[in-house]
């Protein structure tokens, strides 16, 4: 729809994820000292109270289990009434798809991927995201069509601490989506015991590892490491490592503390997936690798040679 | 990239989006399964014909473009309508498989729209297809540590992650044939879209590009006993110290 939109950002809560809650705490933050009521639309079964703690004005309690084109339809059918000025999601698989429906039926624009979102002084939201590899940043904005709908890659807010708002407000109960499922899930296997969103400590590869043999070495390094495996592109496409496990622009955004990079060249959309880790090191044969510019610790060293002492280290423990 | 922030395909390398390949492999092993034929279809300028072309090299039957120069800056809600249009134009489609997300705005959320324009369901992030059955398409999926499987109903568009490409080499009658077929061209009044226009029709617009300032971080140089640091500092991170 075109038009202003009501005075409220609307947060979608559907897994009670870190980084959804984190996407809520920035959305108070946003809208701090102004008249936009931060809500959060939360799924069935979620505690309304923590999003009251977050920063929540206003919680709407999705009732029903969705799929994710039934929770999009939700959304639209509330948005349709409620005429939010914009909705925020977090862009993981869910709230991708949850988003684009909700888009599509609302006939509005959607920001997808973003890692930032502000507020302009004319009161439009920037929604800032990578693009072209991750070499450069656009910044998007959605002038006329209401909401403005974001998808936030996670990890781009965290908040670990409660913002101190208010214990609790209003509660509205949204009735479940009238339409049957599209999906239905018949098997969930975990893949990654450490999920690479959330994990403290990685261990990824890059092309210059060489082989899916050497992986295996990278995985049994990072088990006696207690680090979670990444890899980067190039090593998934040439099938060293599983598409779960890549790291970057078209992969997954992680923020551990600490980041250990074996034969990674450092190239601009992989960065993109790993720049805010705490430490970063890097081990390349290659003196001149990109990687080196961003990486607080670099060692010019054949990427076996150091994986391979450093599981005799800790082999010996 | 134009001053108006619109994309100046000439200069940019023209490759085929890895995550379309990845669709066009499940596409082809679906038509060994089930029959039928592969339609590739195309929104974009003169040149993304090529990328058709590739795609009927390593097996697909026939080729669309939707080519007009009025979607030049079009988002992704625009090419959304766009492709939910043209499908339906090129009727009787039962299936659609497109990349989960494309390396130029990296959106993946075109799929998902125009699965809901058309009132059809969707699954994203698949890696392959299983199985056809009576209640549905069978798929797995990755996501966020796990690999699931999910049973989807008909007619469904599949978004598929940049990982399953199979193509390999064409033949040479494979190239002859890519190159005397026909496209199957469409402009925006073919669609009935005439009033349409990429720049003004878009919902969002970008309004800053800029390059990224990444933080250049002061590299400390390891030499000697370099796998005793690498364990100190996973072991102080692991005690939730302070480096340095």
């Amino acid at each position: 729809m075109i038009g202003e939109g009501s005075m409220e950002y609307w947060v979608l809560i559907e897994n009670g994820s870190e980084a959804e809650w984190g996407l809520m705490h920035h959305c108070a933050a946003l809208t701090a000292g102004t008249e936009i009521i931060p809500a959060a639309l939360i799924r069935e079964g979620l505690d309304a109270a923590k999003a009251f703690t977050r920063g929540a004005q206003k919680v709407f309690v999705l009732q029903g289990a969705a799929d994710p084109r039934q929770a999009g339809g939700q959304v639209a059918r509330l948005a349709g009434e409620g005429c939010p000025a914009a909705i925020l999601c977090t862009a993981d698989r869910h709230g991708r798809m949850i988003a684009a429906v909700a888009a599509a039926l609302l006939e509005t624009g959607l920001a997808a991927d973003c890692t930032e979102i502000r507020r302009r002084e004319d009161s439009l939201l920037v929604m800032t995201r990578p693009t072209f590899g991750g070499s450069l940043l656009a910044d998007i904005i959605c002038p006329e069509h209401r909401p403005q709908i974001a998808t936030v890659r996670p990890g781009s807010y965290l908040a670990d601490t409660p913002s101190g708002g208010k214990t609790c407000g209003p509660v509205i109960q949204v009735e479940p989506s009238r339409e049957p499922p599209d999906t239905v899930l018949l098997q969930s296997v975990v893949t990654q015991a450490q999920p690479l969103p959330t994990a403290k400590k990685i261990v990824a590869g890059g092309k210059g590892v060489g082989s899916r043999e050497g992986f295996q070495l990278l995985e049994r390094l990072a088990a006696a490491m207690g680090a979670a495996v990444g890899a980067s592109r190039a090593a998934v496409n040439a099938g060293y490592a599983p598409y779960h496990q890549q790291i970057g622009l078209t992969g997954q955004t992680v923020r551990p503390e600490v980041y250990l990079a074996f034969g990674i060249s450092g190239a601009a959309q992989h960065l993109v997936g790993m720049e805010k880790s705490g430490t970063v090191i890097a081990v390349n044969s290659d003196p001149r690798a990109p990687i080196f510019e961003y990486a607080d610790y670099g060692l010019v060293q054949d990427w076996r040679e150091t994986a391979e002492a450093l599981l005799q280290l800790y082999s010996q423990q | 990239m134009n001053a108006d922030y619109t994309i100046n395909r000439r200069q940019v390398q023209k490759i085929t989006n890895p995550a379309d390949l990845s669709a066009l492999t499940l596409a082809l092993e679906w038509k060994k399964r089930v029959g039928g034929e592969v339609i590739c279809l195309t929104m974009g300028p003169v040149s993304a014909a090529d990328c058709l072309r590739e795609a009927v090299m390593s097996g697909a039957d026939a080729m669309c473009h939707v080519c007009d120069p009025g979607l030049a800056g079009a988002d992704t809600f625009v090419t959304a309508k766009v492709l939910a249009t043209a499908i339906g134009k090129i009727g009787n489609v039962d299936q659609v498989f497109c990349g989960n997300q494309t390396v130029d705005g990296e959106t993946g959320q075109v799929g998902a729209e125009v699965a809901t324009m058309m009132g059809w369901a969707c699954l994203n992030h698949v890696v392959q297809v299983l199985s056809d059955e009576a209640s549905g398409i069978c798929c797995e999926c990755i996501s966020d540590g796990r690999t699931e499987v999910y049973s989807v109903r008909r007619p469904a568009v599949l978004c598929v992650c940049a990982c399953s490409s199979n193509v390999t080499l064409p033949s040479l009658t494979a190239v002859r044939r890519a190159n005397t077929m026909p496209v199957r061209t469409f402009a925006l009044a073919d669609l009935g879209l005439k009033e349409l226009s990429g720049k003004r029709s878009s919902p969002t617009k970008v309004c800053a590009i800029y390059y990224m300032d990444r933080n250049h971080r002061h590299t400390v140089w390891l030499h000697e006993n370099a796998a005793e640091t690498i364990a100190g500092i996973f072991r102080r991170k692991a005690a939730g110290q302070h480096d340095r």
